[in-house]
């Protein structure tokens, strides 16, 4: 079956009355639970896997599909609106978007995040439907010295979250780093920093720092300079809807976004968070309202909040292709297929043809259907922030107790929470900034393992980190991006001083 | 169709609620979705299929540590319950030697060993290597030039290669090997010629294989398995059989009345059709085992696998 | 005057310290990719400790630290200690309550001192909510099947 004829078929199940109670039955379940901090879609859908025992596959898929967009959507609102982002692919959307709600403006974050989640959705389905073959080849191009340039070039979005002093933002690098080094080195199963605790043999959980530095350490900077009068802003000041100028500054953001989600969300080693440290800061470097980046920026948020929906879509590509499951959340569908004894990869589209294109249609499908129930609800999530504050940061607090709690059961992690949370209070106080810890958590480990397994196939030598084209160009963007504005900056000061000379 | 959502609604309402006659308490010591989930909740599905224990069971999962913490767990919860199983395997032996964990598989009751997963060796389409032959002389000409994919350090495709360094004379402490976090990692790395040669299991290589991206030149199992054209390792002369089996432990201390109940249920549900069906689904090998032959095959695992993870240079 | 807060240079320094002298007691270097388990732990820990010292530097030299902006942070109003006494309370309870009290008693603990945090000392009603709340969320996440222990573990239920 060509792609056009599959997808025709496809719709007309996708398009089944049934189904489509599924999709909306699943997009909205995935939204619900995407808001809630720590609870991604991975685990949404491992919770949900016993229903496949009650219905049929294709109902099963097109719901999962609807779940898994919706989870990578929702998480975006309490980013914006709490600066609480539950998963780390939402992160970056919190920098700008959280500013962007205090300024009255939480609507417009929104819409913006729905309609790019929408447009880089879609994009990204239609790459599926299209080029999956020849995007599933990129697992196999990527080595892993392409990787580790990959991670190089996004840990350069450190320098646009630095803050205003360099040393703070280093330290707080440093500090995600060292964080990420704890656990057992994956190359030779030694114990780093573990100090001989068993919860902390995998490592630290990511979840658990980005709840507690965001979420506790707000709660607890809030609560101790709450004055108690009415909140000074109404939060629906900027409207409930985008402005003409907002769309103007939102589509090139969706566009790139979608560019670096897809095809990285397709990598065995890629997933959602590179994609957005990446697109934030090419937003930062390319917008034409810098001063507006660190106080909410439109830019800041579209970019992002489509690359990690692409990113999304990307992951399914060599899941349904190859029956490569390159995220948790893939091999969990995977382990639906195989409920129903459906292997994924080629025969899949052979063997299957209606499920594969019943759930590629869903995805259109679903993707519509998250637009048309968020923007609605876009002015009715930002009414959360009519709630009194004491409950709404209690609640804020719960929420990130099921999180944490629920899904470790370790009261390790409760502990990590209570010091991190004190952490993140402190880094408010004395401005450091808060991403640069996470970059550091969450690219620091991967960056290292690429970079030690580049090494060791090379057997030790260096040159092996641009022996491939695409290593080397990666490398060599990567270089410019740090020198060229230096010596731009070289330059400049050096001509006030010549002018100054001359006229002094 | 409302019937259907209600019935839907209606199991997941009951997955964390099964509270009726006594059901029972269940350690699955890795994460939903993986392969210790799977071994403690599939059994019990087919057993529930077949009528042999309807009374349902109340799952955990405790992943971390390669299932060392959920052990630990178990064991300090379920002293004497008779109603307490685990699901455990191959990768947990060797991970409490790796982790130096201080509860063992001394301290619960073996039941059964289920099911197994053949590991197999594969190279690129387009390598020089055609057999097992080809891949020792390249060891023994340059060791570190040959880079080795798998799965995590000291896990069971990192023990296949270092005993198969060892029967052929070579050391296993030198062995150039590469640990990936997932299957799909290791089989692109392969196929894209990153790596040499790669271990893993049938059930992650054999798709990739049939599709022509990889070559399996053998398995780890006695004789050749159905569906591959390579020959075992001990038919290529190299005498290495590894598997990657998973089975059930009984809580610590578990009274010899309670040990023969869920031997006499294991037994039943391995001959009933619900079984047999849930192996062709999930593309397990049967494995079964049961009793003190389980036991005593553990005891072999334990001191084998402690053997070559210490010559290997990952336990001291 | 300005604030010298030398403790975060001496925390800094401190934690670099010890990822240091973890660092030491693992192997640097690896028969093949030279770099070993211990490289990175070393060096992330030297440049802790730098980066304290530079800290320690520029605080000696009156760098001044201006507080981040967040919602519903008013800039005229002194720090209230107690505020955030209660609200550090909330988030330690979970440490002690949790597996022995279970998730419900403890999250409505919490929901109470997060409460009193903000201002709001009606206990009793603040309780009765948090309980509602607390179990609602505990009864809904259960069925979705989040591992959230017993209702009342002291209770065996």
């Amino acid at each position: 079956m060509d792609p056009i004829t599959g997808l025709m078929h496809g719709f007309s199940i996708a398009l089944q009355p049934q189904n489509l109670m599924w999709a909306f039955l699943g997009t909205f379940m995935g939204t619900a639970i995407g808001v809630l901090p720590g609870i991604g879609p991975a685990l949404t859908i491992a919770l949900l896997l016993p229903v496949t025992v009650y219905i049929e596959p294709t109902a099963a898929f097109i719901m999962f599909a609807g779940i898994f967009y919706g989870a990578m959507y929702g998480g975006s609102t309490t980013s914006i609106l709490l600066n609480t982002p539950g998963e780390s692919g939402a992160m970056m959307t919190a920098l700008e978007g959280n500013r962007m709600a205090r300024n009255g403006r939480g609507a417009a974050a929104l819409c913006t995040a729905a309609i790019g989640s929408f447009v880089a959705g879609t994009i990204g389905t239609l790459g599926l439907t299209f080029l999956a073959p020849p995007i599933a080849e990129l697992a196999f191009i990527f080595k892993p010295q392409d990787y580790f340039a990959l991670m190089l070039l996004a840990f350069l979005s450190v320098s646009v979250v630095m803050g205003t002093s360099k040393v703070r933002g280093f330290v707080s690098l440093f500090i995600g780093l060292s964080l990420g080094l704890v656990g057992i080195d994956k190359a030779t199963g030694q114990q780093r920093l573990t100090f001989g605790v068993p919860d902390l043999m995998d490592g630290v959980e990511m979840t658990v720092v980005l709840v507690s530095l965001f979420a506790i350490g707000e709660t607890l900077y809030v609560a101790s300079r709450y004055g108690m009068q009415k909140p000074n802003l109404n939060p629906l000041a900027g409207g409930i809807w985008m402005t003409k100028e907002d769309w103007k500054r939102s589509w090139k953001p969706w566009l790139r976004g979608t560019f670096f989600g897809f095809p990285i969300g397709a990598l065995p080693a890629g997933g959602a968070e590179i994609p957005t440290f990446l697109s934030y800061t090419v937003e930062r470097k390319l917008t034409k309202h810098p001063e507006e980046f660190g106080h909410g920026a439109i830019e800041g948020v579209a970019g992002p909040e489509a690359a990690n929906n692409a990113s999304a879509a990307g992951v399914l590509v060599p899941l349904l292709t190859l029956g490569l499951p390159t995220s948790a959340t893939a091999a969990i569908m995977l382990a639906a297929f195989q409920n129903y004894g459906l292997q994924p990869g080629p025969l899949l589209f052979i063997n299957s043809g209606d499920l594969v294109w019943g759930l590629i249609a869903s995805l259109y499908v679903g993707n519509l259907m998250l637009l048309i129930l968020n923007l609605p609800l876009a002015g009715l999530w930002v009414r959360l922030l009519f709630i009194p504050r004491p409950y709404l940061y209690a609640g804020i607090l719960i929420f990130s107790l099921v999180g944490i709690w629920g899904v470790s059961n370790s009261w390790v992690d409760l502990a990590m929470m209570f010091v991190v949370g004190l952490m993140g209070y402190a880094m408010r106080v004395y401005d450091f900034p808060i991403a640069p810890v996470l970059i550091g958590l969450i690219l620091g480990p991967m960056a290292e393992v690429q970079m030690r397994r580049a090494l060791a196939i090379g057997q030790g030598d260096p040159m092996v980190f641009v022996s491939t084209p695409l290593s080397a160009l990666l490398i060599a963007i990567a270089f410019f991006v740090i020198t060229v504005p230096a010596v731009l900056h070289w330059r400049r000061t050096r001509k006030i001083a010549q002018s100054e000379d001359i006229s002094g | 169709m409302i019937r259907k959502i209600l019935a839907a609604g209606v199991a997941v309402a009951f997955t964390g609620f099964a509270a009726f006659a006594e059901p029972a308490v269940v350690m699955a010591p890795g994460g939903a979705g993986g392969g210790y989930d799977a071994t403690a909740r599939m059994p019990f599905d087919a057993m529930s299929a077949d009528g042999i224990f309807t009374d349902g069971a109340t799952f955990t999962n405790k992943g971390g540590a390669g299932g060392t913490i959920g052990l630990a767990e178990f064991v300090g919860a379920n002293k004497g319950n008779d109603n307490a199983v685990m699901s455990m395997g191959v990768i947990m032996v060797g991970g409490i030697l790796l982790n130096a964990s201080p509860v063992t598989l001394s301290d619960v009751t073996p039941l059964v060993r289920l099911t197994n997963d053949t590991g197999v060796i594969a190279v690129a389409t387009d390598s020089p290597i055609q057999t097992v032959d080809d891949l020792v002389k390249m060891m023994k000409e340059n060791i570190g030039g040959v880079s080795i994919g798998g799965g995590s350090a000291g896990g069971v495709d990192h023990i296949v290669m270092a005993l198969l360094a060892k029967e052929s004379g070579l050391d296993p402490k030198a062995l150039n090997y590469i640990p990936y976090d997932s299957g799909a990692e290791v089989v692109t790395a392969l196929g894209g010629g990153a790596i040499t040669v790669a271990v893993s299991g049938v059930s992650e290589f054999k798709p990739m294989a049939d599709a022509g991206r990889i070559r399996i030149i053998a398995v780890t199992s006695e004789a050749k398995v159905d569906g591959i054209e390579a020959p075992s390792l001990k038919e290529s002369g190299i005498n290495v059989v590894v598997g990657n089996w998973r089975g059930i432990m009984g809580a610590p201390e578990m009274s010899a009345e309670g040990k023969a109940m869920w031997l006499d249920r294991f037994t039943k549900m391995h001959e009933g059709p619900a079984w047999k069906d849930i192996l062709a689904k999930q593309g397990w090998e049967d494995a079964f085992l049961a009793g003190d032959d389980f036991a005593a095959f553990l005891e072999t695992e334990k001191t084998r696998i402690g053997e070559i993870l210490k010559e290997a240079g990952l336990v001291q | 005057m300005t604030e010298r807060p030398y403790w975060i240079a001496a925390g800094t320094v401190g934690w670099g310290a010890i990822v240091l002298l973890k660092a030491a007691e693992l192997p640097q270097f690896d028969q093949y990719a030279y770099i070993g388990p211990g490289f990175l732990p070393s060096a992330v820990g030297a440049g802790l400790v730098l980066l304290g010292l530079m800290l320690a530097v520029q605080i000696r030299q009156g760098v001044p630290f201006e507080e981040q902006e967040a919602e519903d942070v008013s800039e005229t109003h002194a720090v209230s200690y107690k505020a955030l006494g209660f609200a550090a309370a909330a988030c330690a309870l979970p440490m002690l309550t949790m597996p022995k009290l279970g998730f419900v008693i403890t999250c409505t603990g919490c929901f109470v001192l997060v409460a009193a945090a903000f201002k709001s000392e009606r206990w009793l009603l603040n309780a009765a909510i948090g309980l509602a709340f607390s179990a609602t969320s505990w009864w809904l996440f259960r069925k979705l099947g989040v591992q959230l222990g017993g209702f009342l573990p002291l209770l065996g239920v």
